[in-house]
């Protein structure tokens, strides 16, 4: 039990590699697989950012109209009053959202990329 | 306690009772000898600043690698109690989640690492044996937090968690094999072991197999 033993190399070659392929598995993952999801109460659907289109989303006032363009996202049209979905503006990464409440719309940018992870920009900093 | 079942009431089995007792609580000199350099460890890795609440060097788990060869499971298992119980005390953890997380990695640790000792202690030195130890605790500590704190997001520290583990085990490793080479307060221990040992067989021996099966 003093000196380094044949079992001993195993282990250590067997741990390893263990770890190598946790670094691989976990931080070698696709950054932009990023999708659009829209949600009307229970429903829901998914969408690629990459091509562009006009998605009417049918909600309980009426049709939300949803613009996805050049893997941006933002509503031009809507029934509710506030319009504040409108006014939201533009949304195009992971973790963004827009919400209708009056329409029970919910829109949000999915992705395992970076998305709690702010690699762009920082909240807010205190000193 | 440990031994009770050698308790005997023959003329020659008393003579091996006291030997036993007397082993006894020489083995339980030793436990707390154990445990209280653990507390010690586990003081001074207090001190030592750590980048994440639970990247640990795992210092005070040395004194289990070392007692593996020492004791047998029930004694081990008084050892990581006592060690789990001292650690939560020093940290102020002992009444919160992150004594759940070191109970766990701790208990399951030992017998991992008893097992691989039973099993393959002529393979492998205790560098092997640490590494399986950390790796396990390591383990169970991110399954515990996948399960009851964090979700899925705490395997995004995994990695560097286990390799830090597993850096800091293998010098824990280096240490024991050094310490067990070198130690005399080791040697004197293992010879008793061997002592005691030797006399159980004996008593086992000489009263034949009907008494000792009588007793259980």
């Amino acid at each position: 039990m003093t000196k380094i033993k044949p079992a001993d190399v195993f282990i250590i070659i067997l741990t390893i590699l263990i770890i190598i392929f946790l670094f691989i598995q976990t931080y070698s993952q696709p950054q932009d697989s990023s999708e659009l999801l829209v949600r009307v109460n229970e429903e829901s659907w998914r969408f690629t950012l990459e091509d562009d289109r006009i998605v009417h989303i049918p909600g309980p006032l009426g049709d939300t109209v949803i613009h996805i363009q050049a893997g941006e996202t933002y509503v031009t049209e809507s029934p509710c009053i506030s319009k504040i979905c409108i006014a939201a503006g533009k949304i195009s990464k992971p973790g963004q959202w827009i919400v209708c409440l009056p329409n029970h719309v919910f829109i949000s940018i999915e992705g395992s990329g970076n998305s709690d992870s702010g690699n762009d920009e920082v909240d807010d900093v205190v000193f | 306690m440990l031994f009770s079942k050698n308790k005997d009431s023959t003329p020659l089995g008393k003579n091996l009772h006291h030997e036993v007792v007397e082993h006894t609580q020489y083995f339980i000199t030793h436990i707390a000898i154990l445990a209280a350099f653990s507390l010690f460890l586990s003081t001074v890795e207090y001190m030592i600043p750590k980048p994440l609440p639970f990247m640990r060097i795992g210092l005070a788990n040395l004194p289990i690698i070392i007692g593996l060869s020492i004791f047998s499971l029930p004694e081990l298992l008084l050892l990581t109690v006592l060690k789990i119980v001292g650690q939560g005390l020093i940290n102020g953890t002992i009444f919160s989640y992150i004594f759940l997380f070191s109970a766990g990695g701790s208990l399951g640790s030992m017998l991992m690492m008893y097992c691989v000792y039973k099993l393959l202690g002529r393979f492998t030195s205790f560098i092997g044996i640490s590494i399986t130890g950390a790796m396990t605790s390591n383990a169970i500590q991110l399954l515990l937090a996948h399960f009851m704190l964090f979700g899925s997001s705490i395997w995004i520290i995994a990695p560097p968690f286990l390799l830090m583990g597993f850096i800091t085990s293998i010098f824990l490793g280096i240490f024991a094999n050094v310490f067990t080479r070198k130690s005399r307060w080791y040697a004197d221990i293992t010879t008793r072991r061997k002592i005691q040992e030797n006399s159980m067989r004996k008593s086992s021996g000489t009263k034949g197999g009907l008494n000792s099966h009588a007793e259980k």
